[in-house]
C-alpha cells in the first residue's frame, strides 16, 4: 500500500468515525424522543441554576467581533444560504422594525460571550423545578426550558419566537434540549441566515465547575449537514447579570417607508480570502470545508496564491 | 494469496460500512423532523383550533385560515375556508361558543375563498335591530365593494349569489364595534386583487391580514382582477405600520395571515424583505435587457425558495417569477 493509498484510507475511517459520532448523537437523539413529553425526574440531572462565566478562547473571533464579511469558514451551509449571506447588508439592522431585534436562539449563546445567569422556574406548589430560564443574552434573547413535559406548539400554525420553544430531559447526566418554533435569524452576525424550520438539540453537561453545551442544528433549508458548535462557562457566583433593559427602536436617520438595503445579486466579499491569501471558496463554508482533509487544499490554495504574487512582483 | 491482515482489515470495514449504513438511516429518520411544515392540502378536511390573543382564535383550514372573534353579543368571523373543510369549521365554531355568528368578513373575493360562507351562514344570525341584516334574519357578509364589481365581471358563474357581500364599502376603511372591541376594516386597493381587506380587532390587537401574507408561500397576487407587485409591497408595508410589538421584536400585536402560523412583526417585515429584494433584483435584470429566461437562470429567489417556493402546484415559483417580471415589465 502507497502512501497516497494510506492516505486515502485514513481519510476514509476518519470520515467513519465522524459519521458514527454523529449519527449517535442522532441515534440518542431518536432514542429520547418518545420520552420528550416525559417530564425530568427530580435529582435525576444536576443543577445548571446560577452565575456563569463564558469562556471564550481561540473562538473569541466568530464570538466577539462575529466574523468578518464573507466569512462562512466552518459552517457547513449550502448555495442559498451563501446567496442570502452574500447580498445581506449590515444597514438592514438600521430598519426600525429590526433595531431592537436580539439574537436568535440558534446563535445567542455563540456571542457575544455571553455570560449567563440562570434562574430556576419552580412549580408554585409543589417547589418542582419544572424549567430553566437563562439570562444574559444579547438584546434579552432570554431562552426558557421547560421540564415539565409540556408539548411543542403545533408546527404548522405555532407562532415562532427569537428563543424558540425548548423542552429539556436528563439522561444519563445529560440535559437534552430540543428547540423548534425560532424565527429566521442567523448562524453568525455576518448574514449567514437560519431558517424558522430548523430543529437544535443541546447537551447540557457539567465538569467539576465547568458548563458545557454542545448544540447540533438541522437546517432543511440552508445547511448541508448539521452545524455543531460547543461553548462553555465556568461557575462565578459573584458575577452580577441583572435583567437587562429590552432595546428601544430609535428613528435618528430619515429613510423611505419600506427600505430595504442589501447588495446586488452576485456579490462576493472578499475581504476575508484576501486578509488570509486563500479563495473565496474556502472562506465561503460549505460542509467540505468543515474536514481536516480540506487543510491539503487550502494549502494548495495559498501556495497558488504566493506564486502569483511571486509573479507579481 | 492475500494476507491474513488483509482479509481481516476487509471484514473490518465491511461492518464498519454497515454499521455507517445503519446509522445513517437512523440520521435520515432524524432529520425529516427538521422540515418545513407541509401546509393543509386546499381540498382538506383536516382543521386545527388555535387560541391567538384577546377574544380571538383561529382556525387554520387548507383554504385559508379562519379569524373567530368570541363574545357576548355573538361572533365575528373573517373568512370562511374551504368548503371540504365547512362541517368541522362550524362545530369548532359552536365548540367556542353557542352563540351565533353576527358577521363574517371576506379578506378577499375569491371562488375559493368564499366557498365557505354558505355553513357560517346556515349558524349565522344579524344583530337585532340591524338595518342592513333586515332585522336579525340574516348575518352580514363584509366585503370592499370593489369585490362586488369582480363578483359582477369575472365570477357571477362561480359564485352563488347568496354568498356574496352584502354589506360592502366603498371608502378606505370601514369601522364595526362588538363585544367592547373596535374592528377596523382597512382596504387595500391593488394588493392579491382590488378587492383585499384587512381586518384589525383593536383590543385583542390582532390584525386579519388575508392571503396578502401567506407564510406558506411566495404571494400570489392577480393583475387580472386588480392586484399588483407593488399594492402587495405597499400593504405588507401597511401591516407593518399597524403592528406594534411588545419588546425584542416579537409579542404584542399578532397576525393571522392567510395561510400558514401566527406571526408577528417581524415574520412579515422577513416576508416584506424577501418581496422587496426579489423586485429589485428583477427590475434590476430587466434595465439590463435580460429575458425571463436569463432571469430563471440567475435565480434571483433561490435564497428564498426552501422557505417560500415549490417546484410543482398551483403557484409555483417560475409562475411567482414571471408574475413579478410581468408586473415590472
Amino acid at each position: 500500500m502507497n502512501n497516497k493509498q494510506k492516505g486515502k484510507r485514513m481519510r476514509q475511517e476518519r470520515f467513519s468515525l465522524v459519521t458514527i459520532v454523529v449519527a449517535l448523537l442522532s441515534f440518542t437523539y431518536n432514542s429520547i424522543n418518545p420520552v420528550l413529553a416525559q417530564p425530568a425526574e427530580l435529582g435525576e440531572g444536576f443543577d445548571i441554576s446560577g452565575m456563569w462565566a463564558a469562556i471564550v478562547l481561540e473562538d473569541w473571533y466568530d464570538r466577539l467581533p462575529g466574523g468578518g464579511l464573507g466569512d462562512y469558514m466552518g459552517i457547513p451551509i449550502n448555495d442559498a444560504a451563501r446567496q442570502k449571506a452574500e447580498t445581506w447588508d449590515a444597514s438592514i439592522l438600521s430598519q426600525p422594525e429590526r433595531q431592537a431585534q436580539p439574537h436568535p436562539a440558534q446563535y445567542s449563546f455563540r456571542g457575544p460571550f455571553p455570560n449567563l445567569r440562570i434562574d430556576r422556574i419552580l412549580e408554585p406548589v409543589t417547589d418542582r423545578v419544572i424549567g430553566y430560564q437563562t439570562n444574559g443574552t444579547y438584546g434579552r434573547a432570554d431562552r426558557t426550558i421547560w421540564l415539565d413535559g409540556r408539548p411543542h406548539p403545533s408546527a404548522r400554525h405555532g407562532l415562532h419566537r427569537w428563543n424558540g420553544f425548548s423542552t429539556g430531559v436528563w439522561v444519563d447526566g445529560v440535559l437534552i434540549v430540543t428547540t423548534t418554533h425560532m424565527k429566521y435569524g442567523v448562524y453568525q452576525r455576518n448574514g449567514v441566515p437560519a431558517s424558522p424550520y430548523a430543529l437544535m438539540t443541546e447537551y447540557w453537561f457539567r465538569n467539576g465547575e465547568y458548563l458545557t453545551m454542545v448544540s447540533y442544528i438541522e437546517d432543511p433549508i440552508y445547511l448541508e449537514e448539521p452545524l455543531v458548535r460547543s461553548q462553555t462557562w465556568i461557575w462565578n457566583p459573584p458575577q452580577t447579570v441583572g435583567q437587562r433593559e429590552a432595546f428601544e427602536p430609535v428613528e435618528e436617520v430619515a429613510m423611505d417607508k419600506g427600505w430595504v438595503p442589501h447588495w446586488p445579486l452576485g456579490s462576493i466579499h472578499t475581504e476575508m480570502a484576501d486578509r488570509l491569501g486563500i479563495s473565496v471558496e474556502a472562506t465561503g463554508g460549505g460542509s467540505i470545508t468543515l474536514y481536516p482533509e480540506y487543510r491539503e487544499t487550502l494549502r494548495e490554495m495559498r501556495e497558488e496564491f504566493d506564486r502569483n504574487q511571486a509573479a507579481e512582483e | 494469496m492475500r494476507e491474513p491482515m488483509s482479509i481481516l482489515s476487509n471484514i473490518k470495514q465491511k461492518v464498519l460500512s454497515s454499521i455507517v449504513l445503519f446509522l445513517l438511516s437512523v440520521m435520515a429518520m432524524n432529520l425529516a423532523l427538521a422540515q418545513r411544515p407541509v401546509p393543509l392540502d386546499a381540498n382538506s378536511e383536516e382543521i386545527e383550533v388555535l387560541p391567538v390573543q384577546g377574544n380571538i382564535y383561529m382556525i387554520a383550514t387548507g383554504g385559508s385560515n379562519i379569524a373567530v372573534m368570541l363574545g357576548e353579543l355573538g361572533l365575528v368571523i373573517v373568512d370562511s375556508g374551504n368548503i371540504e373543510a365547512s362541517a368541522h369549521v362550524v362545530n369548532a365554531i359552536q365548540n367556542l361558543s353557542p352563540l351565533p355568528p353576527r358577521y363574517l368578513i371576506n379578506t378577499v373575493v375569491l371562488p375559493g375563498h368564499l366557498a365557505g360562507n354558505a355553513a357560517i351562514q346556515e349558524i349565522g344570525e344579524g344583530m337585532p335591530g340591524n338595518a342592513i341584516s333586515q332585522g336579525g334574519l340574516d348575518m352580514s357578509i363584509v366585503g370592499h365593494a370593489n369585490g362586488l364589481t369582480l363578483l359582477v365581471t369575472e365570477f357571477a358563474e362561480e359564485v352563488a349569489f347568496e354568498l356574496w357581500p352584502n354589506n360592502t364599502f366603498f371608502g378606505e376603511s370601514k369601522a364595526l364595534y362588538l363585544n367592547g372591541e373596535a374592528i377596523e376594516i382597512t382596504h387595500q386597493p391593488a394588493a392579491i386583487t382590488q378587492s383585499d381587506v384587512m381586518v384589525y380587532f383593536r383590543r385583542s390587537d390582532v390584525l386579519v391580514t388575508g392571503d396578502i401574507v401567506d407564510i406558506t408561500s411566495y404571494p400570489h397576487f392577480y393583475p387580472r382582477l386588480g392586484g399588483s407587485l407593488q399594492g402587495e409591497i405597499d400593504a405588507l408595508n401597511r401591516i407593518i405600520e399597524i403592528a406594534v410589538p411588545e419588546f425584542n421584536q416579537q409579542g404584542g400585536t399578532l397576525i393571522i395571515p392567510g395561510h400558514g402560523r401566527i406571526a408577528s412583526e417581524s415574520d412579515v417585515v422577513e416576508y416584506r424583505d424577501m418581496v422587496t429584494i426579489i423586485r429589485d433584483r428583477v427590475r434590476l435584470m430587466i434595465s439590463e435587457g435580460k429575458t425571463f429566461e436569463e432571469i430563471i437562470v440567475a435565480r434571483p429567489s433561490l435564497e428564498y425558495d426552501g422557505v417560500y417556493g415549490y417546484e410543482s402546484g398551483d403557484w409555483t415559483t417560475r409562475m411567482f417569477l414571471e408574475a413579478v417580471y410581468d408586473d415590472l415589465r
